[in-house]
């Protein structure tokens, strides 16, 4: 995994922007990873607007 | 607010600032590359437009404005929004074919018009404040104006989880707003309304003939005519965006 994925998905990450759960998304990857199901969509949804928010709503695109 | 869509149009920059109004632009220069940069005004200046995109009759609606006593000062297709304006009024869109997105400012009535073309090819977003409506290409544009508050749309997000993409006109940020496509947006005296001006037809069955073949290649011909028309040196308008004039401003106070 990319690690501007990991870090995206980290908990502190998470918790610092707030939109999801931490502990139900890091529960998700850890069954991607596993091969234990396929929450790709899932996880992609998180990681976009885990980016977006870091990019546009509070970054430095539009500062 | 111009600077961050700067990759959209990086050949030119305009501004029209007037009382209670503000207008940007940033240029990709394809036709009149020496006049027809924006924003572009009618002859007394009272009617001011930035457009992002392409008017493909453009040279049809001109000759018809020249007619009726229209002085043009560039080669602009976008000039033709400005005198069709003068004519009809925010009616002026339902003449325009093409692919666009355009702001413009009438001062003798103190009104902003939005518009975009009847597919929505061209983007534009708009965010209402207590005392201003601002309005870009692109989102980072209006909050780059400082004036919308940066939080998310809850319902937004759920949407984009259930369906895969955010319906028009919600975006993800609380209080912005997409302009749906064959909408015009008029702001007045801070009263806003939107209104559709064009919608897809379906005739009910055996009201119509079938189209014979003939005919469908007049209208593909016609399609190619107009596209030879908006030709500029090898660059060919519909193919992409290269035609990508982009504007992002803010109406304070209307």
């Amino acid at each position: 995994m990319p690690s501007f994925v990991q870090d995206a998905l980290s908990e502190c990450e998470l918790r610092a922007r707030g939109h999801f759960e931490p502990t139900a998304v890091r529960a998700l990857l850890a069954r991607q990873q596993a091969g234990a199901g396929d929450h790709g969509r899932e996880l992609i949804g998180v990681l976009g607007v885990q980016l977006w928010d870091e990019w546009f709503l509070r970054g430095a695109k539009t500062n | 607010m111009t600077d961050l869509v700067r990759h959209r149009g990086p050949d030119g920059e305009g501004l029209h600032l007037g009382p209670g109004v503000g207008l940007g632009f940033r240029r990709l220069s394809i036709i009149d590359l020496k006049r027809g940069n924006q924003p572009i005004s009618n002859e007394d200046e009272t009617v001011t437009v930035v457009c992002n995109g392409e008017i493909y009759n453009y040279l049809e609606l001109r000759k018809r404005l020249l007619a009726a006593g229209h002085r043009f000062h560039t080669e602009s297709d976008v000039e033709t929004i400005v005198h069709l304006y003068e004519d009809y009024g925010p009616r002026c869109v339902e003449f325009l074919r093409g692919m666009f997105a355009f702001a413009l400012w009438d001062s003798r009535h103190r009104r902003l018009m939005l518009a975009r073309d009847r597919f929505g090819i061209k983007p534009l977003s708009y965010a209402v404040t207590r005392d201003a409506l601002c309005f870009g290409s692109e989102i980072k544009s209006i909050l780059a104006g400082g004036a919308v508050e940066r939080r998310v749309q809850a319902h937004a997000m759920q949407e984009l989880f259930t369906v895969g993409f955010i319906p028009a006109p919600q975006t993800l940020l609380r209080g912005v707003l997409r302009l749906p496509p064959a909408h015009v947006l008029l702001y007045q005296a801070r009263t806003l309304t939107v209104q559709r001006y064009w919608d897809l037809s379906f005739p009910a069955q055996g009201q119509t003939a079938p189209r014979s073949g003939e005919e469908d290649w007049a209208e593909v011909a016609q399609g190619d005519r107009v596209s030879k028309e908006t030709r500029v040196g090898r660059s060919r308008l519909a193919l992409g965006p290269v035609d990508a004039v982009v504007r992002a401003g803010c109406a304070f106070g209307v």
